[in-house]
């Protein structure tokens, strides 16, 4: 089992040392807010409960050509406990995890991003731990651009695979990518 | 753009509209409680000192918070205090037999309906690593233990909503394994994680919640305050004080009102926001310690999974 994550941390480690001499690495810093709507598979008083969703994401291995980028992010997700409703409140958790996202440019504006995700999952309150997986995807808005700097308006719609919830999830975010070996664009 | 923000607007309207508008199942049926507290003093048991006040306060306390929840209120207390062993003939009885226990909990079984509430709370011995409780007998040759998935079973036959609250020593060995999540506290293993995601077992919103003094450990208790020779649970103090429970003590029980709940958030009471509440200010560490080593811990813990239950909302 501990195979997998060391080879996992081999390919990241090779990555960064080859990426940097094409120029072509950048990292990036993700903040979003979501509307977090947990569907049970389960009989409920209700058809989802709903919560906060705030996630912040570091982009700690990046690849990227002009109309096109590729990330491994780390994320961490804090899910608030639902507004209470009958006899049953849903828990808030704290997850952490990464994801691999992709992104495209249609336009020098406009884009779209997609990501696979797999996470760990705490209960803050009765300290239980579980696993999930999460799909993402959305359009991003380029607001800035000067080669070495970008920054993206996003709105992520996220589906959260828990074992017995299925959460989609629709936000706003902001994504701020560094690309150091890129030199500035002239005006 | 300004199309997209209409349609965001809208779509987050439409979903939060499902909880402002839907009409809320309020559990809003009768309260029964069982408590239940032995010193353990006429048997061949340790004594303990705490017990009994735990059982006492808890009493006056749940009696207090289902008034302020304008609840329909049924007690079944269950003291062993030093006193001679009550005949067999006397049931039902109020003396903590496991016969008795069981006899009161058919009988609330009986009464009970879907929005009811059943609170159980055990102030006594808990067996070593089984977690099994100890009951007082009323006949030498009967079995004074029951095991805690018994215990389990019958609160689960009764309708409505329920929870049992044990001190005990290993009382984490009636909190059953969530389907969906694994606790931390007893198993922290990512490949366990993986398993119970994995796993065949299914989620049900659970209708029977436990909340436990220790997890596979012995329990403690102690004098509260500590210059006043009145022992307490450290669980069952910090408890008490979630439900607000906190006046001086050598007073008549029945003349102190209790205030109001320091747990409630929002005006509700619920599992999670007891256990919280405990778990910040019991007396003792809740965790081993290797720097700050006093050699006794205890960590509750309850049922796990994706919801909590609501008791009272006021």
């Amino acid at each position: 089992m501990r195979r997998i994550p060391l080879a996992f941390l081999a390919l990241l480690l090779a990555s960064t040392a080859l990426l940097p001499a094409h120029g072509k690495i950048n990292y990036a810093l993700d903040v979003s807010d979501s509307y977090y709507a947990a569907i049970p598979h389960f009989a409920d008083e209700i058809p989802f409960r709903s919560s906060n969703a705030t996630s912040i994401s570091i982009g700690a291995i990046g690849y990227f050509e002009p109309s096109f980028s590729a990330s491994l992010d780390l994320t961490a997700l804090f899910v608030t406990p639902s507004i209470p409703f009958g006899n049953y409140q849903g828990r808030g958790f704290n997850s952490v995890g990464f994801r691999l996202r992709g992104s495209y440019q249609f336009n020098p504006v406009v884009g779209i991003f997609a990501s696979i995700g797999n996470e760990v999952n705490y209960y803050r309150t009765i300290k239980e731990a579980f696993i999930s997986f999460s799909i993402q995807a959305g359009p991003q808005f380029r607001l800035l651009d000067t080669g070495m700097h970008t920054l993206d308006l996003t709105i992520p719609i996220t589906i959260h695979l828990r074992k017995e919830i299925t959460a989609p999830m629709i936000g706003v975010g902001m994504r701020y990518s560094l690309a150091p070996y890129t030199k500035e664009e002239k005006p | 753009m300004k199309k997209l923000l209409i349609f965001l607007a809208m779509t987050l309207f439409l979903f939060s509209s499902c909880e402002l508008f839907m009409e809320e199942p309020l559990m809003k049926g009768k309260i029964y409680t069982v408590i239940i507290g032995l010193d353990y003093e006429n048997s061949s048991h340790d004594n303990l000192s705490g017990t009994l006040n735990d059982a006492k306060e808890l009493i006056e306390t749940f009696a207090a918070v289902a008034e302020r929840d304008g609840r329909e209120y049924h007690n079944y207390p269950m003291i062993q205090e030093e006193g001679s062993v009550p005949s067999v003939s006397s049931f039902p009885s109020n003396y903590p037999s496991k016969s008795n226990v069981e006899y009161n909990l058919a009988a609330i079984k009986a009464l009970s309906t879907e929005d009811d509430l059943t609170i159980l709370t055990y102030s006594g011995h808990g067996v070593e690593l089984s977690g099994e409780l100890v009951f007082g007998t009323t006949d030498p040759d009967s079995d004074t233990y029951m095991d805690v998935t018994e215990l389990l079973s019958l609160m689960g036959e009764i309708k409505g909503k329920k929870l049992i609250i044990l001190d005990s020593c290993f009382s984490g060995m009636a909190v059953q394994s969530s389907p969906s999540s694994t606790s931390t506290i007893l198993d922290n293993s990512i490949a366990k994680f993986f398993a119970t995601y994995y796993s065949a077992e299914t989620y049900r919103k659970p209708d029977l919640f436990v909340l436990s003094a220790s997890a596979h450990t012995d329990s403690y208790e102690d004098s509260f305050p500590s210059t006043v020779d009145h022992n307490h649970g450290y669980f069952s103090y910090a408890l008490l004080q979630a439900l607000g429970w906190d006046h001086p003590h050598a007073v008549d029980l029945t003349t102190v009102t209790p205030g109001y709940p320091p747990a409630a958030k929002g005006g509700r009471i619920t599992v999670d926001g007891l256990y919280q509440y405990i778990l910040n200010h019991q007396g003792i560490d809740s965790r081993f310690k290797i720097f700050n080593y006093t050699g006794f811990h205890q960590h509750p813990l309850t049922t796990g999974g994706a919801l909590d239950l609501v008791l009272f909302s006021f």
